[in-house]
C-alpha cells in the first residue's frame, strides 16, 4: 500500500512537473539540436525558392531573449528572437536588425545575400500556432507574418 | 498520525509542483520585429549613344523618389531614338534618396551571375541585343538597340533577380524593378 502511495504520488510530481513545463521542454527541444533546416517556407501554398537555415543558440527562456540566425546558402544571415508559450503551442519569430557600421562598412559596401535574408526574416515575422512540435521535425502556421497578413504561411523546420 | 504525516506531505509536495511551475508571464517578452530596410532604387536611366557619332547621345529616365508604391513618379521620359541607328545603350540604377546617391547597378555588375535585365519591345521596330555576361549568360547593363522605319510603341525593361536560378531566360526569379517606356522611333 505504501509502495503504490509512493509511486502515486510521484507519477502525480511528474504529470504535474511536465505539463507545467511544457514551454520549456518544446523550447529546449527546438534549441538543444541546434541547426535546422528550413524545409517548407510557403505563403498559401507557393513555396520560396529560398529555403535557409535556422541556428538556434541555447539559453534560458525565463531568463533572456533567445536569439536564432537565420541563413541563406549566399551566406547571407540575419537574427530573429523566438519563442515558445502557451504550452508549447504557440510560436512567435521576430526579426532583429543587425546595427551596422555604415562609416567602416562604406557606403556601397552592401551585403545582397545578407540583405535577403533579412527581408525573408522580416517577412516571415509573427506569431504561429505549432502544428507539429517532434523530436526532428516541427511546424509552425499563421495568417499574421508582417509580410503576408491575411496569407496562410507555414514553416516547416527539420533536424540537421 | 502516519496519515497525517502523509497528507500533509502530498500536499506539500502538490502545492511545491504548482508554485515551481512557471506561467508564460515569466517569460521574457518578445520584441517587436525590425522594419527591414529595403533597397531602394529612386532611379532608372537608360543612356543611348552612337558609335558612329552621327546620332545625339540619348537618355530617358524614370524618377521616384520614394521607390515603388507612395507617390506617382515625378520623371517617366520617352525614349525618342534616330530610325535606322545602332546604339549602346548603358542602365544606371541609382537610390538618390541618400547623399551621395548610391549607385545600385554597382551592386547589380558585383552580383551580375544574379541579375538580369530583360527588354520587351512592342509596336516599335528595335531590335535590343545585350551586349554583357557574367561569363556565362548575358546581364544587359549594356546592350545594342538597333532601330528601324519610324515607329511608336513601348518597350518594358526588368531586371531579375535571380540568385541560384539564373538560367539565361526572364521566366525564373524575383522581378526587381519593372519599367514600360514609350518607344519612340522617328
Amino acid at each position: 500500500m505504501k509502495r503504490i502511495l509512493i509511486v502515486a504520488v510521484g507519477m502525480l510530481f511528474l504529470t504535474g512537473l511536465n505539463s507545467c513545463n511544457k514551454v520549456k521542454s518544446t523550447s529546449k527541444r527546438l534549441m538543444k539540436t541546434g541547426d535546422w533546416k528550413v524545409t517548407e517556407l510557403s505563403v498559401n501554398g507557393v513555396n520560396e525558392e529560398e529555403l535557409p537555415k535556422w541556428e538556434i543558440d541555447d539559453c534560458d527562456i525565463y531568463d533572456e531573449s533567445c536569439f536564432g540566425e537565420w541563413k541563406n546558402d549566399e551566406g547571407g544571415h540575419a537574427e530573429f528572437i523566438w519563442q515558445f508559450r502557451e504550452k508549447g503551442e504557440v510560436f512567435e519569430l521576430s526579426y532583429q536588425a543587425e546595427e551596422h557600421d555604415h562609416e567602416e562598412e562604406g557606403e556601397h559596401d552592401h551585403d545582397h545575400a545578407a540583405e535577403e535574408a533579412a527581408e525573408q526574416a522580416a517577412n516571415f515575422s509573427g506569431v504561429y500556432e505549432v502544428e507539429k512540435k517532434e523530436k526532428k521535425v516541427m511546424e509552425f502556421t499563421s495568417s499574421s507574418t508582417v509580410g503576408y497578413s491575411g496569407s496562410r504561411v507555414k514553416i516547416k523546420v527539420e533536424k540537421i | 498520525m502516519k496519515k497525517t504525516v502523509q497528507y500533509f506531505l502530498f500536499t506539500g509536495l502538490i502545492a511545491t509542483v504548482l508554485v515551481s511551475c512557471k506561467k508564460d508571464d515569466d517569460l521574457v517578452d518578445v520584441p517587436a520585429p525590425d522594419q527591414n530596410e529595403v533597397e531602394l532604387i529612386t532611379t532608372f536611366k537608360i543612356i543611348f549613344t552612337d558609335p558612329a557619332n552621327v546620332a545625339p547621345t540619348v537618355e530617358a529616365i524614370f524618377r521616384d523618389e520614394d521607390g515603388d508604391g507612395g507617390n506617382a513618379p515625378s520623371q517617366f521620359d520617352d525614349i525618342v531614338l534616330a530610325e535606322n541607328t545602332t546604339y549602346n545603350a548603358e542602365i544606371i540604377l541609382l537610390n538618390e534618396s541618400e547623399s551621395p546617391a548610391d549607385t545600385i547597378s554597382n551592386e547589380v555588375l558585383e552580383e551580375d551571375g544574379e541579375h538580369l535585365f530583360c527588354f520587351t519591345p512592342a509596336g516599335t521596330n528595335v531590335i535590343i541585343t545585350r551586349t554583357d555576361t557574367d561569363g556565362t549568360f548575358e546581364v544587359g547593363l549594356q546592350s545594342q538597340w538597333v532601330t528601324g522605319a519610324a515607329s511608336q510603341g513601348t518597350t518594358e525593361i526588368s531586371l531579375k533577380h535571380q540568385p541560384g536560378v539564373k538560367d539565361g531566360s526572364c521566366a525564373p526569379g524575383e522581378t526587381d524593378i519593372e519599367l514600360n517606356f514609350v518607344t519612340i522611333i522617328q
